[in-house]
């Protein structure tokens, strides 16, 4: 039987399930899906920030990586550019070659056997022969003859007897020039002369012991004497002694033509345009600059030119070859090779302070030049080669602070998680809390509903009741007047519980809203209570209940509302019948209590679970067990007792164990004061 | 006339049902309580049974079974005749639970007596009509349209039409005694007066299939003269 009953139950219980399930799957709804999108849209936007963030560092890694190419290219592509502009427009690029770029240290043109050909040239000259004693002792005495006026012819014997004493022409020609100006010091101006003129004939292109051509020591000796008599022809001499020295070619290793020009120009300066002479010395220092590095460079230029003997450029290229000192800058024009070599560690060092200062101060990334030896930092965010110039040399962009940037995006990342975490917490919160309001809405509904229901079926009893009565007499049903009478009373009193019922649900009607009053009078509580026992014992109800009334003598005075005490004690009396079996008694006492007066009724029913007793006296409210719902009832009668007692300014309290019974107490406060009071509810 | 089975806890309102429904020529048994309602179900199977929801009175109190546990038992037992519930309960969500419970009819309270009769017929006629089933002790006697016999516990004995229509005469006018001018005018439509040996030559056929022995009857006893009489009380 129990299996036969629980299925009607399993079906009520699916309908509820059903809609228990659709709570719960709204729930999963409101509160999983939007945390699971927020969890996977905050874990993006965190990667996203984190990618932005990085990417952010990387494309100003890349910026600062662009810019330094871009500064380390100009003045490479300048220099490739100017060097063939001069070529295609026939003007040399060996001059003035700072102005192609300012770390060239030497411009050379070479011929196709690699031979310097501009504007120097190598020279064979030793700086030093070795001195012949004989011939100084010979040169000696010539000179010595020579100072004391001797015969001409003898004098002229002896020096050939000392030229003849030597195969050095250095040696020779040196004797003749020193011979030419000891002539002139002693007054013999004309044979000064034809010695000078026999050192230009003989000697001309021979270098003294100091590198200084023979032709230019005369003809600046010349000129210098020529300043003394007229300084503008000398100075005019010294000019054209200057112009050619600077068109010739110079010899490595020998600063002879520099220091002639030099000394010619100090001497013609004060006679000579300024700007012509700022800008012929120019050309003197470059030229010797370029003489002394072209010096020290031809070993180094030797050995490149070994290892790029058959190599080939692009018209309009260059080609980069590193040597130890220098950066060589190779072309092929014609049949001629300029080279020319920068000053390699100066570029290095110019790039190093140019990677450096590439990035702002602000900036968080910052450059680095890195040679071929070193390996590239992990860190490292961007990345250039400096090839054709500086092959295996690099330059790399790393961040600033590595650790202050993964400080920075842990930070983010776990301020960001800690924002999403919360956020998934308040909408847990906000959806528990929204599901709890729902529940209690929902809940509240159901006892509405569940109200409604059996209101109208505590409606629907008693007129069932008086109509078959109605109908029974109609159709002569009941034959005896015994029964006839049955069915009058029966009439009444379905017609009284009906009344019970409506006045039930209009008080409760008014108390919602606020409308209900209750006409407080003095007088004794026992009476009144008494007249409703009276008045409900014959109910349905209480027919055939063992009903047992014990009022104490001498109450005090209560300020009440008779009506309203009579409704409170039928709802008691009718609930404990209700609740408790027809063969277990019922008593109401009254008894003195708290200077007030307590209505006690007592059942020995089903009693009250714990968790309800809370809720009873909440409208609407039929406690949770099944047997509780199961009897009839509207579950208002409880609320209404609650009003009217706390329209008394009284207490209501209850004590319950289940399956033994309950005992509810009504205490009112005993007059003191007005003997007529409205109290609103 | 049927054989009706109320379940209604309000004892006046099963008291004016009882009342209403018997004086329409109906048996009708009335129970307070499931347990009541299966027992009556399982000795007398009724042609209807016509239940309350809600049960609050009763040896069993509120704890027992409510209307849809009943309807519920009852199809679970094999009861296949209509059900009707006549309730105070007027929600869909009852209703709904009320025919999955397997009612086929629900009226609820306040109700008109003729017209909760008309109801019940009308439920009846669509399953066929009233079985007229009788119990006398171990023997079931079926008298509807489908079914025509009576049941020993050791074998069935079949009845004609005319064999039914006249035992189902008999135990409508128990107690009676009937001449063979009525059996003739009622149960064959005859007019009185007619001499004719079928109503005895039938009552002895009836009399056989019941088993009765004629010198010590239980169910029809023969009154010399003036006719028979349907001795036997449903059990």
């Amino acid at each position: 039987m129990a299996r036969r009953g629980s299925r009607v139950q399993a079906m009520t219980d699916a309908l509820r399930l059903r809609r228990s399930m659709r709570m719960i799957v709204l729930g999963s709804v409101m509160i999983l899906l939007p945390s699971m999108l927020l969890a996977y849209f905050g874990i993006s936007s965190i990667q996203g920030e984190e990618l932005a963030v990085m990417d952010d560092v990387k494309a100003q890694a890349e910026r600062s990586a662009s810019a330094f190419m871009s500064q380390l290219e100009r003045p490479f592509t300048n220099f490739e550019s100017s060097v063939l502009d001069r070529l295609e427009a026939g003007r040399s690029p060996l001059e003035a070659p700072q102005e192609l770029h300012s770390r060239v240290l030497v411009g050379l043109k070479l011929d196709s056997d690699l031979t310097v050909v501009a504007p120097f040239y190598r020279s064979a000259f030793k700086a030093q022969e070795p001195i012949d004693f004989l011939f100084d002792v010979a040169v000696q005495r010539a000179v010595a003859a020579d100072r004391r006026d001797e015969d001409s012819v003898v004098v002229s014997r002896l020096y050939a007897q000392a030229a003849r004493q030597t195969q050095s022409m250095q040696t020779q020609a040196r004797m003749l020039f020193d011979r030419a100006r000891l002539l002139e010091q002693s007054g013999r101006v004309g044979d000064s002369r034809m010695v000078l003129d026999e050192v230009v004939s003989k000697y001309g292109n021979v270098r003294d012991p100091w590198g200084f051509r023979m032709e230019d020591l005369v003809s600046l000796y010349r000129a210098e004497g020529r300043m003394v008599q007229n300084p503008l022809i000398g100075a005019d001499d010294l000019r054209i002694l200057v112009d050619r020295v600077m068109g010739r070619r110079w010899a490595i290793g020998k600063g002879g033509e520099g220091a002639v020009a030099r000394r010619a120009l100090s001497r013609l300066e004060p006679f000579a345009d300024t700007e012509w002479v700022a800008a012929t010395r120019e050309r003197i220092d470059d030229r010797m600059r370029m003489l002394f590095w072209a010096e020290k460079l031809l070993p180094e230029l030797d050995a490149v030119l070994a290892g790029q003997r058959n190599f080939s450029v692009d018209k309009g290229k260059l080609r980069w070859v590193e040597g130890d000192r220098g950066l060589w800058a190779l072309t092929w024009w014609g049949e001629d090779l300029y080279a020319f070599a920068l000053d390699r560690r100066r570029l290095i060092a110019d790039a190093r302070s140019m990677a450096k200062d590439v990035s702002q101060p602000g900036s968080p990334v910052r450059g680095m030049l890195l040679n071929p030896d070193v390996t590239a930092p992990k860190e490292a965010l961007s990345r250039r080669s400096l090839v054709p110039w500086m092959v295996g040399w690099s330059m790399v962009v790393v961040p600033r602070d590595a650790q202050a940037l993964q400080e920075n995006l842990t930070m983010r990342r776990n301020r960001r998680i800690g924002i999403i975490f919360l956020a998934i917490v308040l909408i847990g919160v906000g959806g528990m809390s929204t599901a709890r309001f729902v529940r209690t809405e929902l809940d509240s509904a159901r006892m509405k509903a569940d109200f409604a229901a059996n209101v109208s079926h505590e409606l629907r009893s008693p007129i069932t009741q008086i109509r078959l009565k109605a109908e029974s007499l109609m159709l002569g049903l009941s034959d005896t007047p015994e029964e006839q009478a049955r069915d009058y009373h029966s009439i009444v009193r379905e017609s009284e519980r009906l009344s019970r019922l409506v006045d039930n649900v209009l008080d409760f009607s008014a108390i919602e809203r606020g409308a209900k009053t209750y006409a407080l009078v003095p007088g004794d509580l026992g009476d009144s209570v008494r007249t409703a026992v009276e008045a409900v014992e014959t109910s349905a109800e209480l027919v055939e209940r063992d009903l047992f009334v014990r009022i104490m003598p001498d109450l005090p005075i209560v300020a009440h509302d008779a009506d309203a005490i009579a409704q409170c004690v039928i709802n008691l009396l009718s609930n404990a019948a209700k609740y408790s079996d027809p063969d277990k008694p019922i008593r109401l006492e009254m008894v003195r209590e708290r200077e007030g007066v307590t209505i006690r009724v007592i059942d020995e029913g089903i009693g009250i679970p714990e968790a309800d007793v809370q809720q009873i006296f909440e409208p609407f409210f039929r406690g949770g067990d099944a047997s509780v719902r199961r009897r009839k009832g509207t579950g208002i009668g409880l609320a209404i007792t609650f009003y009217i007692v706390s329209a008394h300014k009284g207490s209501v309290d209850v004590v319950s164990k289940p399956g033994q019974g309950s005992t509810f107490s009504l205490w009112f406060p005993a007059l003191s004061g007005d003997p007529i009071q409205r109290q609103g509810v | 006339m049927a054989r009706i089975l109320f379940v209604e806890d309000e004892t006046e309102v099963l008291g004016t049902l009882t009342k209403y429904f018997e004086r329409q020529g109906n048996t009708v048994h009335g129970a307070r309580t499931g347990e009541d309602a299966l027992a009556i179900v399982e000795k007398f199977q009724p042609d209807v049974a016509v239940l309350d929801v809600m049960l609050q009175e009763g040896p069993a109190g509120p704890d027992g079974m409510n209307g849809f546990e009943i309807c519920s038992a009852l199809r679970d037992m094999g009861f296949d005749r209509p059900i009707l519930f006549l309730t105070a309960r007027t929600s869909e969500e009852d209703k709904i639970i009320g025919f999955d419970a397997g009612a086929d009819n629900y009226v609820t309270k306040p109700f008109s007596l003729p017209v909760l009769e008309k109801r019940i017929e009308a439920m009846l006629k669509r399953v066929g009509g009233a079985r007229y089933l009788y119990h006398f002790g171990d023997i079931k006697v079926e008298l509807g349209p489908n079914d025509m016999a009576i049941h020993h516990p050791n074998g069935d004995e079949p009845l004609s039409k005319r064999e039914a229509a006249l035992l189902k005469f008999f135990i409508e006018n128990r107690g009676l005694i009937l001449s063979r001018d009525t059996l003739l005018e009622r149960v064959w439509g005859y007019r009185a007066g007619v001499a004719t040996r079928t109503v005895d030559t039938h009552v002895l056929t009836v009399r056989k299939k019941l088993r009765d022995n004629a010198q010590e009857p239980q169910f029809i006893r023969t009154l010399h003269g003036v006719g028979y009489q349907f001795i036997a009380e449903e059990s």
